[in-house]
């Protein structure tokens, strides 16, 4: 359990033994995308699932799991550890859509409902996928573009997943559906065949009946909706906004303020013209939230917004000038947010969270300590506030532990002298009641419901407390804010996120109830009642028995797998074992290997090969003796070496959990003995006994990505290295840096990057340990390092490996990432392509002697094409084909292809 | 190595050092984590603030536990271990 975000979360893995993570503290509560009633209930329901469907061994799996000692980790150092974790926990290897498809039907019948199997937000997604005719995607197509595509993202996963269930619940009955996902001892161990097996139907024919059953449905509810007027609106722009925060309107400039984050861009506060339309980016939102981006508010008199940063973390809170963008002030690890200006006094109201409460709390200018009013007992919360403006009263939905939510009213000077009371104003029971803000004048709170099963937006009297739906629409409406005498600035949902709309208030407005899905799987399968979860104060943990103690990494660590590999070393094959030790939360870790090769080509005191490496905290500690590694097997890089070597590492931050900023660094020291060529170095040969070696590393990095990246695509990454080899009663002493900047392109998830590599060697000595070499792609045949070796400094595409020796050196690099091509159907379920993605790149080389007097220039010109190759789902191979050509002066060209498949 | 290049090394070498002191010399002995064993559930956890979260947690978790054993028929003895993310994990993919 943890206490490391200001978010509630968790997660669940059965590799290499049953783990769970929980974040403590609320759910963010947006647009009632997770309807939960008491969160740790509702966590372990959805967690549990996870490890009971992943982990039930088959016959066979026990077997496997007898065999190896354990369930085996995927470790890409060795590829054939793929193999043994598939035999031993097949079904951790299913899809997302699967996986989260069962929970999220666990979590909502164990939960009285309470879940996303029977969720408004849910019913929307397909519903205006039927109404904009948008594609639904076929399992293979799901994973491979439908989970990076839109502002969704990977939760697109979790929502085909949940509607699938749903369906073959609602078709088949849940008996068949328990079936299908329990894995005993004569079901398949691959889920789709098990599928086949338990529906007669193949797992593709049965997802086109259940697109063709979504339609149909979905348009009985949209017959449903248009039986009463629909609500027209006039879009404020013409392209959706993917994720938006909340928004404020100036009325002097007429137009709003808001934090959005769509595929293509990086996210960012916007300032958007009701009038024109046009969009102005203010400040880049470093670390936003997938649905709601981050928490904003705003001072019109100031024209300050007030933002939260940091917030997959600890959050911030950052003062910006609307005008310039400049950052004011920043209260680092505030863990506020939740925002309400109160325009009486400039101060602003929000809600801290800390060891998993909730507190309403208050800044006042010049904005520099947080007062604490009101902690709400634990699993209640506090979220959409709002305060009217003459300063009097704050609006909050209220959420309880038994699921349901309030519209409540404080009165502010109620609370700052002590008084936690509030008035209940309206009580939404299971539904949520969200975004709810004062009109002008104070009478009237506005916000949106799924009352009827679609979002449509609720006025509310504060005196007489009676509500009127003002809206029916076919979509869903959400953050709408009164402007005027009687308009409204809405979001409507869209397939491509939300759309900014401005409308007039219909008095008139009627909205009838719409069906959920998930009721006609109560209805048709009423043993689900029966899946409801008792109270837990019927548990005694005394009469269980509780142990409690300290805990310890490095004494918890146990067996967690002994596997056979095959390893090579130099151009030959070894066999042995590896044996991993783990402790329980993965704080401490030893890995061991021994291996023999039999080839009478190499020397007998070669042929045993050792390898033990430990790692404890912030350290890590190898041993070896005659290094193997699996990919010698395979290709012309070689990193097994002959001799004895010990190396002690220690890594630690220097500003940690700020992503996407990283300043981290290590000091590394080793001793190698009997080397014949450099531990760097394959290709350069040396006979010594003993070398000393000490490295120093320092890294600060910022680098962002958009919506569907495959890897970074803008911001900053700076290097410093030294090194220092002692050998021979010699040093040999180096520096490097290197500096690397990249932006984002116009088209999508596409960037420019430069990046700078320079060292020099200090060494006095005309010696092989006075140079840096550099040469070829670096890519083996089979690989397990980085996919873009070219970017490495010693990388130098279009000559030979080592081939260019300098004692200092300069390189530049320009590099084009063009968009990916996704595939939404290139391969079959448990093996397919996912993207083929080109870059393209330019550098120039030069290096010279220590004296700096003989001066050699290269360049070259390249393109490297990687496929990502998804088996079984989780195992992800990287097959890459590389071509460049070198220059240098008036020699020949030379030229270089690459093929590498990485692990 | 000339006397030279040593005397920058020195420099360097404390002028990236010395500032890192702090952080290098904090260590991890610093950091109470602590197991809560019930049932087949192990609740590690880092720091006593939320230590009063526990008990309810466990409970929730054994509730939880017993229907989807039910439903899937489910007998493992293997202790189910919870924890922070206070570091790096090294397995790549959580559900």
């Amino acid at each position: 359990m943890h206490d490391f975000s200001d978010y509630g979360n968790g997660g669940a893995i059965t590799l290499p033994h049953n783990f769970v993570t929980l974040g403590i503290n609320p759910f963010d509560n947006i647009y009632e995308i997770m309807p939960a009633n008491e969160r740790m209930q509702w966590l372990a329901t959805h967690e549990l699932n996870h490890i009971v469907v992943c982990d039930k061994p088959g016959k066979s799996d026990s077997f496997f799991r007898s065999v190896f000692f354990g369930k085996p980790i995927n470790d890409n150092s060795n590829p054939l550890s793929m193999v043994y974790s598939y035999l031993a926990t097949p079904r951790w290897y299913s899809p997302r859509w699967y996986l989260e498809g069962m929970a999220i039907f666990a979590e909502t019948f164990m939960n009285g409902g309470y879940g996303r199997a029977l969720s408004g937000y849910d019913e929307m997604v397909f519903r205006t996928m039927v109404l904009d005719s948008a594609y639904f995607y076929l399992p293979v197509g799901l994973e491979t573009e439908g989970t990076t595509i839109d502002f969704k993202v990977g939760s697109n996963a979790y929502l085909y997943g949940a509607r699938f269930i749903n369906y073959l619940a609602n078709r088949h009955g849940v008996d068949k559906l328990l079936d299908f996902y329990n894995r005993s001892d004569s079901s398949s161990r691959f889920f789709a065949t098990q599928f086949k097996k338990i529906y007669g139907n193949d797992l593709i024919s049965e997802w086109k009946n259940w697109i063709d059953f979504e339609n149909n449905f979905q348009n009985e509810n949209l017959n449903r909706v248009r039986d009463n007027e629909i609500t027209t609106h006039r879009e404020i722009i013409d392209i959706p906004l993917g994720s938006a925060s909340r928004q404020f309107y100036d009325k002097n400039t007429n137009s709003i303020i808001l934090a959005i984050n769509y595929p293509g861009e990086l996210a960012h506060l916007a300032e958007i013209n009701l009038g024109t339309g046009d969009i102005r980016k203010i400040v880049p939102v470093m670390s936003p939230r997938l649905h709601f981006v981050t928490a904003i508010t705003y001072d019109e008199d100031s024209r300050t917004i007030f933002m939260t940063e940091n917030n997959n973390n600890y959050r911030d809170l950052v003062l910006i000038s609307r005008d310039n963008g400049k950052i004011i002030k920043t209260l680092d690890f505030q863990r506020f947010g939740d925002f309400a200006f109160n325009k009486a006094d400039k101060s602003i109201w929000g809600i801290r969270v800390y060891n998993g409460r909730s507190i309403l709390s208050r800044l006042l200018p010049p904005y520099e300590k947080i007062e604490e009013f009101y902690t709400l007992p634990f699993g209640n919360n506090l979220f959409d506030l709002d305060i009217s403006k003459d300063g009097n009263y704050l609006s909050a939905t209220y959420s309880s532990t038994d699921g349901t939510q309030k519209l409540v009213l404080f009165l502010l000077k109620d609370i700052i002298q002590g008084n936690n009371n509030f008035e209940d104003i309206y009580a939404f029971e299971g539904n949520s009641g969200s975004n709810f803000v004062f009109s002008e004048d104070g009478k009237y709170l506005y916000g949106t419901s799924y009352l009827t099963g679609v979002s449509n937006i609720f006025k509310i009297n504060v005196e007489s407390k009676e509500i009127e739906v003002i809206s029916n629409t076919e979509r869903g409406y959400f953050r709408p804010l009164p402007i005027g005498n009687d308009s409204i600035i809405a979001y409507s949902y869209t397939v491509n996120g939300m759309l900014p709309v401005i409308m007039k208030e219909n008095y008139n407005a009627n909205a009838n109830s719409i069906k959920f899905l998930g009721m006609d799987v109560l209805e048709n399968n009423p043993q689900l009642k029966q899946w409801n979860l008792p109270s837990i104060s019927e548990i005694n943990l005394d009469s269980i028995g509780v142990t409690e103690s300290i805990y310890e990494p490095f004494t918890s660590q146990r067996l967690a797998s002994i596997i056979p590999i095959v390893e090579g070393y130099k151009d030959f094959p070894s066999f042995g074992f590896r044996a991993k030790l783990i402790d329980k939360v993965f704080l401490s870790m030893t890995d061991f290997n021994i291996s023999y090769s039999y080839n009478q080509l190499i020397p007998e005191n070669e042929r045993l090969h050792l390898y033990l490496k430990l790692n404890y905290w912030f350290w890590e500690l190898t041993v070896a003796h005659n290094k193997t590694d699996f990919y010698d097997l395979f290709g012309p890089t070689k990193r097994s070496r002959e001799g004895q070597f010990i190396t002690i590492k220690y890594s630690d931050y220097i500003i940690q959990n700020r992503k996407p900023e990283q300043f981290e660094y290590s000091i590394l020291g080793g001793a190698f003995f009997n080397l014949k060529s450099l531990p760097q170095y394959q290709n350069i040969s040396t006979e010594t006994d003993k070398l000393f070696h000490l490295a120093f590393n320092l890294k600060y990095n910022v680098l962002r990505k958009s919506l569907g990246a495959i890897e970074d695509e803008a911001g900053f990454d700076l290097n410093f290295d030294m090194t220092n080899d002692y050998v021979d009663q010699l040093n040999f002493f180096k520096v490097f840096a290197n500096a690397s900047y990249g932006f984002l392109m116009p088209w999508r998830n596409s960037s420019i990057w430069l990046r700078v590599h320079g060292g020099k060697s200090l060494g006095s000595d005309d010696n092989p340990f006075n140079y840096i070499y550099f040469g070829a792609f670096g890519n083996n045949y089979l690989d397990n390092n980085e996919v873009s070796r070219y970017r490495d400094k010693t990388s130098f595409p279009g000559v030979k490996i080592n081939s260019i020796p300098g004692n200092t050196f300069a390189k530049g690099t320009f590099e084009l990432n063009l968009t990916p091509i996704r595939f939404r159907k290139f391969g079959f379920l448990p093996f397919y392509a996912t993207y083929a993605r080109v870059s393209l790149f330019a550098m120039a080389l030069a290096t010279a002697d220590k004296d700096l007097k003989s001066l050699n220039e290269f360049y070259n010109l390249g393109a490297q094409v990687d496929f990502e190759i998804s088996t079984f789902y989780l195992l992800k191979t990287y097959l890459s084909f590389g071509y460049a050509r070198a220059f240098s002066g008036f020699s020949k060209p030379n030229d270089e292809f690459m093929i590498s498949l990485k692990f | 190595m000339n006397k030279r290049s040593r005397i920058l090394y020195c420099i360097v070498c404390f002028f990236i050092i010395t500032p890192l002191q702090p952080t290098i010399c904090k260590g991890s002995e610093n950091i109470d984590i602590y197991s809560f064993k019930v049932a087949n559930f192990d609740f590690i956890y880092y720091g006593r603030g939320y230590s009063y979260l526990i008990p309810h947690t466990a409970k929730a978790f054994v509730n939880a536990y017993e229907m989807n054993k039910n439903l899937f028929d489910y007998n493992s003895k293997e202790i189910i271990f919870f924890l922070c993310t206070i570091l790096a994990i090294t397995v790549t993919v959580v559900r």
